[in-house]
């Protein structure tokens, strides 16, 4: 005959995992079933070995434990304590180089630039094609109709007394801008 | 007022651990130290449960309690730090079991008995607790965390599955499937009852 109460609730029986009514069910099962019976004693009896057997720790791995984890934090805290300036002084290490390589280099290429501004040919510039001075003097000026959108943009910015003046060239690039004198040009990036 | 006396005791411990939190979270080392001592024990009586390898054991303890103080500033101290403790621990034992390839070897058979028995009471002590620990080593590291909590330290399933971040059936299902499992070790060794 097959048994109506699985091993799996005799397990939990008198564990309170078992609802009433199942506690109920298998209580009355083992007032008839023998090899029930016999499977809840062997449950108790192994239960009860593995209760028995639950070793304490010993105080020796206590104090060990305990010696252990205090240690490791004040070494956590010594080190703690060198770690701010430790970083700061490698930042340093590393960025100050950095920095005044950078500015050595950004020396140069302005140098550079400008000289090879300078060794520029006048004949580009006339080939330009800028609009007429005249009518580029206001700063808001409006294109021609008809005329098509030029890759440069100029503005007067200055006319000195003896007919000097300076154009400042907007360039399709926001990021560029040509200054343009009567002495020189000077490219501003 | 004999039943007042237990009550007070508990108060009383209760503020005192609350006190001890709060310098220990200040930077106190002192105070910090004198949580451990509070808890140590069963910090490390669990994990030697669970992991039935003593220095296992003190490896997941000492690792315990340096989480708990990296997580000192985090913690509620009216929340139950036991419950905390407990689910560190056993966190901690399920990684060192999860790395381990090999079956830890059951050197807390070695531990000193109990020295009011005699010689063949402390060899029968220590052959029933080879068994149930051999037992043990058939279950499942969830199986073996669930039963040790619910039938040795006293948790109700519930707890359990909120320790082991579970659920209560999957939690009623582990303990059932591991008490079965030691029940039939059990008997393959010794024989039935009847």
């Amino acid at each position: 005959m097959k048994c109506s109460i699985s091993e799996e609730q005799l397990s939990l029986y008198g564990s309170s995992d078992l609802s009433a009514q199942e506690s109920a069910a298998v209580a009355e099962h083992l007032t008839k079933c023998a090899l029930c019976r016999d499977t809840l004693a062997d449950l108790q009896f192994s239960h009860q070995l593995f209760a028995e057997s639950s070793a304490e720790p010993d105080c020796n791995d206590l104090h060990s434990v305990r010696d252990v984890v205090m240690q490791r934090l004040r070494q956590r805290r010594e080190q703690s304590r060198w770690v701010l300036p430790a970083a700061i002084a490698a930042a340093m290490f590393i960025t100050v180089p950095i920095l005044v390589r950078n500015n050595i280099r950004e020396d140069r290429r302005q140098t550079m630039t400008v000289a090879s501004l300078a060794a520029l040919p006048i004949s580009p510039i006339p080939s330009l094609d800028l609009p007429d001075l005249a009518r580029v003097n206001r700063a808001h000026h409006r294109r021609p109709k008809g005329s098509k959108r030029s890759s440069l943009r100029a503005v007067v910015l200055s006319t000195a007394p003896d007919g000097s003046s300076e154009l400042k060239l907007a360039t399709a690039d926001p990021n560029v801008i040509i200054l343009l004198q009567m002495d020189g040009i000077t490219h501003e990036n | 007022m004999q039943m007042a006396i237990p009550l007070v005791r508990f108060m009383f411990e209760k503020d005192m651990l609350r006190r001890l939190i709060q310098e220990a979270k200040a930077g106190n080392a002192a105070s910090f130290e004198r949580v451990i001592h509070l808890h140590e024990r069963a910090v490390l009586g669990l994990a030697q449960r669970i992991l039935l390898n003593r220095e296992a054991a003190k490896d997941a303890a000492q690792e315990v309690f340096i989480r708990f103080h990296k997580n000192l500033s985090r913690l509620d101290e009216e929340r139950d730090l036991g419950a905390w403790l407990c689910r560190a621990t056993s966190n901690a034992c399920f990684d060192i079991l999860r790395r381990t390839k090999q079956d830890l070897p059951l050197d807390l058979l070695s531990e000193p008995l109990d020295g009011a028995l005699n010689p063949e009471e402390s060899m029968a002590v220590t052959q029933q607790r080879r068994l149930i620990f051999s037992a043990l080593k058939e279950l499942s590291p969830r199986e073996r965390q669930a039963i040790i909590l619910r039938d040795l330290e006293g948790y109700s399933t519930g707890e359990v599955a909120r320790i082991l971040n579970s659920t209560e059936g999957t939690v009623r299902s582990q303990i059932s499937t591991g008490r079965i499992k030691i029940k039939n070790f059990v008997v393959a060794q010794l024989g039935r009852r009847t």
